[in-house]
């Protein structure tokens, strides 16, 4: 697998999860995924809706266990929920209970430390997201896109090495979407994480990434990795480019012959 | 203030509407003072009998209040062992479910047998009325929670009881306060039925003893009071709920 010289941070060895529904019938969601993913990279799984992409991520994060095969982060198998670990989800997940300061100090609580020591870095990792006046409001005082930058502060301030993000801007409008890409771009470089990104949409997983892994409908496989060699940071007139766009069209075709998109 | 004081003047305003209709009804269709008196006749009673029906009203009241925090004090933890451990569930829920299916009224009787004609079958029914609708709405505000929400959790290493603390308790609060308003009037119905079926004390007494004296007029005094009190037992819950969960939509824009 093509790292360009990183280390393997996260290894996907086999992985196959199968549900066993009520009826008794079995689902085979994920289907023998072999994936290495390097330090530092941003990696989107792309794939339609119902393709195993999001449980893929949850085997990564050790909260499903896979019926067969195994997953190494820095070597070692994961076999609990792996803690080292921040992640958003497409629902932001906020406590209607607690402040924007609260909600993202909870990361700390959850983990029985006193979340005191990290108030100040909290509260300029919140103003740095653009929300420095927002520190004492309550979620339902933010717009979807606050919540969701509330969400991701949530999921950094314990600097984590590894983000994993399940389709998080899913349920916003394109600007505020178009808007967090470019935040989550240029907080991944100043900080060098390793993101793993979940999502359906083309444009936005070529956009963010070094290498996107195009999935196959039903039982989830991984149809084709690709690489996008575009400078960064990225900005939005980088769709103009010629690798851009050739990078959408051969993802489009494999989508049109996996049959996902009907021409 | 103005807009503070408008509702309280709707509020006047609707009570004196219905008096005035009460007071008018009573004086063109000529009613018998027995069958129907008006509001001037039952105020009267009301003030003239003001020493018994405190007395009675405190008797009462304390009854209610007794059944409906031991209600609460069941009902809450028994919904979260439900919700923790599904052996338990299938051993409680069921018989729990059964329990419910008689009704709660016709056991006035047998209590009095239990527990004589003191206090304590009045508590009994008002507890038994008062209960349910807490497990209940404990069970559901519990469950309700997103999954994912319990899934960040774990990956940020939280062990259940603090994640059943932090995170499924506080959720749950507003579904809880839902079942506690419904029982806080629940048991102010448990408590009288108690009181019709034996008693020698209480609201539900005096309402007996009213209308075997065609008392009507004292009847309506008491049951202008009773509703005072069932309001007044509502509110209070209502007030701590918004104590305790400022942070809830139902709590947020009160069109008052």
């Amino acid at each position: 697998m093509e790292l360009g010289g990183r280390a393997a941070f996260i290894e996907v060895d086999g992985v196959s999860r199968v549900f066993a529904a009520r009826d008794g019938s079995s689902t085979l969601a994920v289907d023998g995924v072999d994936l290495t993913i390097g330090a530092s990279e941003f990696v989107s799984l792309l794939g339609p809706s119902g393709c195993g992409k999001s449980t893929l991520l949850s085997i990564i994060a050790g909260l499903i266990q896979p019926s067969s095969g195994e997953i190494r982060i820095e070597a070692r198998p994961v076999r609990a929920p792996y803690t080292n670990i921040g992640i958003v989800f497409q629902n932001d997940l906020l406590l209607d209970w607690r402040t924007v300061m609260g909600n993202v100090l909870v990361q700390f609580e959850m983990r029985g430390q006193k979340p005191e020591p990290h108030r100040e870095r909290a509260r300029a990792l919140i103003a740095s997201v653009g929300l420095g006046d927002f520190e004492a409001k309550y979620p339902w005082e933010l717009s979807g896109g606050m919540r969701q930058r509330v969400a991701i502060c949530r999921a950094l301030i314990h600097e984590p090495p590894l983000l994993l993000m399940d389709e998080p801007f899913g349920a916003l409008d394109a600007l505020t979407r178009a808007q967090l890409q470019i935040d989550l771009q240029n907080i991944w470089q100043s900080s060098r994480k390793t993101v793993v990104f979940v999502t359906h949409s083309i444009e936005e997983a070529v956009f963010l990434s070094d290498r996107v892994i195009v999935m196959t409908p039903r039982p989830g496989r991984v149809r084709e990795v690709i690489e996008i060699d575009l400078p960064r940071p990225r900005r939005l007139d980088v769709r103009e480019h010629p690798a851009f766009t050739e990078a959408i069209r051969r993802v489009s075709r494999l989508f049109e012959d996996m049959g996902v998109i009907r021409a | 203030m103005i807009m503070r004081l408008r509702p309280l003047m709707w509020t006047i305003g609707s009570f004196a509407i219905v008096f005035v209709l009460w007071a008018l009804v009573v004086r063109i269709f000529q009613m018998p003072q027995y069958l129907l008196p008006g509001p001037v006749p039952v105020f009267a009673s009301l003030a003239k009998n003001i020493a018994v029906l405190a007395n009675q009203t405190l008797w009462t009241s304390a009854t209610v209040l007794i059944g409906f925090v031991v209600a609460a004090l069941f009902a809450i933890p028994l919904a979260m062992v439900i919700v923790v451990s599904p052996v338990l569930e299938r051993l409680l829920y069921p018989p729990m479910v059964a329990t419910q299916s008689i009704p709660k009224i016709a056991l006035a009787p047998l209590f009095i047998v239990w527990f004589g004609f003191g206090v304590a079958p009045k508590v009994a029914v008002a507890f038994l009325i008062a209960f349910f609708p807490i497990v209940i709405d404990t069970i559901v505000g519990l469950r309700s929670i997103d999954p994912a929400m319990i899934q960040l959790a774990r990956s940020m290493g939280a062990p259940p009881y603090r994640i059943f603390l932090k995170l499924r308790l506080p959720h749950a609060l507003p579904a809880i306060f839902g079942g506690l308003k419904v029982a806080s009037s629940l048991a102010v119905v448990g408590a009288l039925t108690g009181e019709f079926v034996g008693s020698d004390k209480g609201l539900g007494y005096l309402l007996v003893q009213a209308s075997g004296n065609l008392n009507t007029a004292l009847l309506f005094a008491t049951l202008v009071i009773l509703s005072a009190l069932a309001m007044a037992f509502f509110y209070l819950v209502e007030v701590l709920e918004r104590i305790a969960i400022p942070w809830h939509a139902s709590q947020r824009a009160h069109p008052h």
